[in-house]
């Protein structure tokens, strides 16, 4: 406990140099900008800032894509309160009541409790990444490759049902991240693998690009092709910002609710932001004395849902700063900011990084409290940035990333792994194929295939060996009830309609 | 008729990362090789996928009632912008091809006038080149300029 506020001390002296106040200032606002304009993702803004950083040092720029990360978990609730449009997954659900609120003149009070909320939920988020991540990285320091096989599984089985509508179409989509993943030069034996005699092939595909194709081309085609809604945004003055007595007293419970809400699902695998804001509020319509005024401006629906996505995006830090393993696209997006910067995130972070890894946890603090100085007094400013007119703004961003892309190698091959992706990505994601598992699957996939060849030659290539270590079986036993749970129901429905057949 | 492209397409690509990855050896479970993954996942998506494309075929995929509404002609339009983007951005330079980029896709998203693409497209062709170029040392080809 006494190191590890010491530690995080030094860590507020790391921050608090020029350069890493302005790299988090940067990340913040680029976040809060990101979670305010529909149409562009937070792991495609993170992917296309990503070759900005490569001038940057290693503890500026992972304060900066974090920022972007907590940033637009805060930016979304404005258009979803002002103009009834999410700005992010995670904040769908603050249009119910958030918009409602503003109908009838509430906006100022919705938003500063939504501001008021993240930056509580936030703030103990981090007191919990600040606790469990060191404490967990120092138990991981016992994992062998088995653990790690074990655990990046149970990871891919639980991400696979928590994502997208159809759990065969994800675990596909997880396959087809791991086959991306093994083209290249293969880490162990050096052959070159799935090249097919083009050189540029033999680094492999590049995560920044496949993020910017699946999550950012993919944006782009549906902003600028798709019939889009007009925007009209209202005007939010600085004094209509306070919420009544009887607001603040009601938003209480729900903001501490979806704190732990929030912090438990963020924990796991999968979009633990819209998730956690969901079950924020389906909890808040249950324990309400007044269910009936959901969906009609109560202000729990709005304080709930916010403060669960903030705190989810700090408790997904604790497994990729402690293990090295990103459970969902933006964490993915950040571990290759780390390892760009020559940084491998996992149990020996603290020990061999301790600037990087406590210079960042104490970034999140101070991000916290900027995001309450530039969203609450500026509300106006960012809501007018809705004004902006997508066919002049998605064309910059087309520019922006086919940039970066080249930027990535100075490679052409790049710019056309984002064009085919990006195009396969728009069409895939139409028809019930989710892009998160696939973005996953590729960070994951080096980590699996080692991981899995170097426990088999351990366990002398037996997967019994591998289920008996105390460990790594407890971990497979418990993804394996996962796995029979969710292939019980597509069971179950073969037998229903096969019977049905019968019947007729 | 999309969603049986979309899972024809996966089951042929599985297919042909499958045939693929057996030219690699599987090695033994005590001494995996560089085809030993490759071939598990490669066996497992063409069967995933394949029943996929059959459910689509038969009408009993998931997505079957799917329509999409986008307009086919400006994605069109879009996808073959970047693709002759990339063919010009080595011959003609960074900065006319980000500008015809830039020029072309705001047309296509009928943006009036031309006053404000030409002013757009060319400070933002200016502003990136300065950005990558200079300032993140980045060697952006300089084609006929």
């Amino acid at each position: 406990m006494g190191s590890t506020l010491t530690s995080l001390f030094n860590g507020f002296s790391i921050c608090f140099s020029l350069e890493n106040v302005l790299a988090c200032i940067a990340g913040v606002l680029v976040g809060t900008l990101t979670g305010v304009l529909p149409g562009i993702g937070v792991t495609g803004a993170m992917a296309l800032l990503l070759p900005l950083s490569y001038g940057m040092k290693a503890t500026p720029a992972t304060i900066m894509f974090a920022g972007i990360y907590y940033g637009a978990m805060y930016g979304g609730s404005t258009t979803s309160i002002l103009v009834n449009l999410p700005g992010e997954a995670a904040s769908v659900i603050t249009c119910i009541d958030g918009n409602q609120m503003a109908k009838k003149g509430r906006a100022g009070a919705a938003l500063s409790i939504s501001a008021i909320g993240s930056f509580v939920a936030g703030t103990l988020g981090l007191i919990g990444l600040t606790f469990c991540a060191p404490a967990l990285s120092t138990f991981a320091l016992k994992f062998g490759p088995p653990e790690y096989f074990a655990i990046s599984m149970l990871g891919l089985v639980l991400l696979t049902n928590l994502t997208g509508k159809n759990m065969l179409k994800s675990f596909l989509m997880v396959l087809l991240g791991l086959m991306l993943g093994t083209v290249g030069v293969d880490n162990i034996t050096g052959i070159s693998r799935f090249t097919y005699g083009i050189p540029s092939l033999l680094r492999g595909f590049e995560f920044g690009v496949i993020a910017m194709a699946v999550f950012g081309i993919n944006d782009l085609f549906g902003t600028l092709v798709e019939p889009q809604e007009e925007v009209k945004v209202g005007h939010v003055k600085f004094r209509e910002l306070y919420p009544n007595r009887d607001e603040m007293k009601r938003s209480v419970g729900p903001i501490l609710r979806g704190t732990l809400i929030g912090f438990l699902i963020g924990l796991l695998p999968g979009p633990a932001g819209t998730l956690s804001s969901f079950t924020s509020y389906s909890v808040e319509k249950r324990v309400s004395k007044h269910p009936e005024k959901f969906g009609q401006g109560a202000i729990e629906g709005v304080a709930g849902p916010e403060s669960a996505n903030n705190a989810a995006s700090s408790a997904a830090m604790i497994p990729l700063l402690s293990l090295g393993l990103p459970f969902a696209p933006p964490s993915a997006m950040l571990l290759t900011g780390f390892i760009v910067h020559g940084i491998t995130p996992g149990p020996t972070l603290i020990t061999d990084h301790p600037d990087v890894f406590w210079g960042l946890i104490a970034s999140m603090y101070i991000g916290n409290v900027f995001l309450i100085i530039i969203n609450l007094p500026f509300v106006g400013v960012w809501a007018s940035m809705l004004r902006t007119p997508a066919n002049i703004l998605m064309p910059i961003v087309m520019v922006v990333t086919f940039t970066g892309a080249y930027a990535t190698n100075n490679s052409l091959t790049d710019m056309v792994v984002l064009l085919v992706l990006g195009v396969f990505a728009y069409f895939a994601t139409k028809f019930g194929y989710s892009m998160a598992p696939l973005a996953v699957g590729i960070v994951l996939g080096g980590t699996i295939e080692k991981s899995l060849r170097q426990a088999l030659i351990i366990c002398h290539g037996s997967f019994g060996e591998i289920m008996m270590r105390p460990l790594s079986g407890t971990i497979f036993w418990v993804t394996f009830l996962i796995l029979g749970s969710m292939l019980f129901k597509p069971v179950r429905e073969i037998f229903r309609h096969s019977k049905d057949d019968d019947n007729m | 008729m999309g969603e049986k492209i979309v899972n024809g397409f996966l089951f042929l690509l599985s297919i042909f990362y499958c045939v693929s990855a057996n030219s690699y050896s599987f090695g033994t479970p005590v001494a995996p090789k560089s085809g030993f993954l490759p071939q598990i996942i490669g066996y497992l998506a063409t069967l995933i996928s394949g029943y996929l494309f059959i459910r689509s075929l038969t009408g009993k995929g998931d997505s079957a009632g799917v329509r999409m509404k986008c307009d086919f002609k400006s994605l069109g339009c879009l996808v073959a912008l970047m693709i002759a983007y990339i063919l010009i951005f080595k011959p003609l330079g960074y900065l006319i091809s980000t500008f015809i980029l830039l020029f072309v896709s705001m047309k296509i998203g009928k943006v009036k006038g031309w006053k404000t693409p030409v002013l757009v497209s060319v400070f933002t062709s200016v502003a990136f080149y300065m950005i990558f170029k200079v300032f993140l040392a980045v060697p952006l080809p300089k084609g006929i300029l």
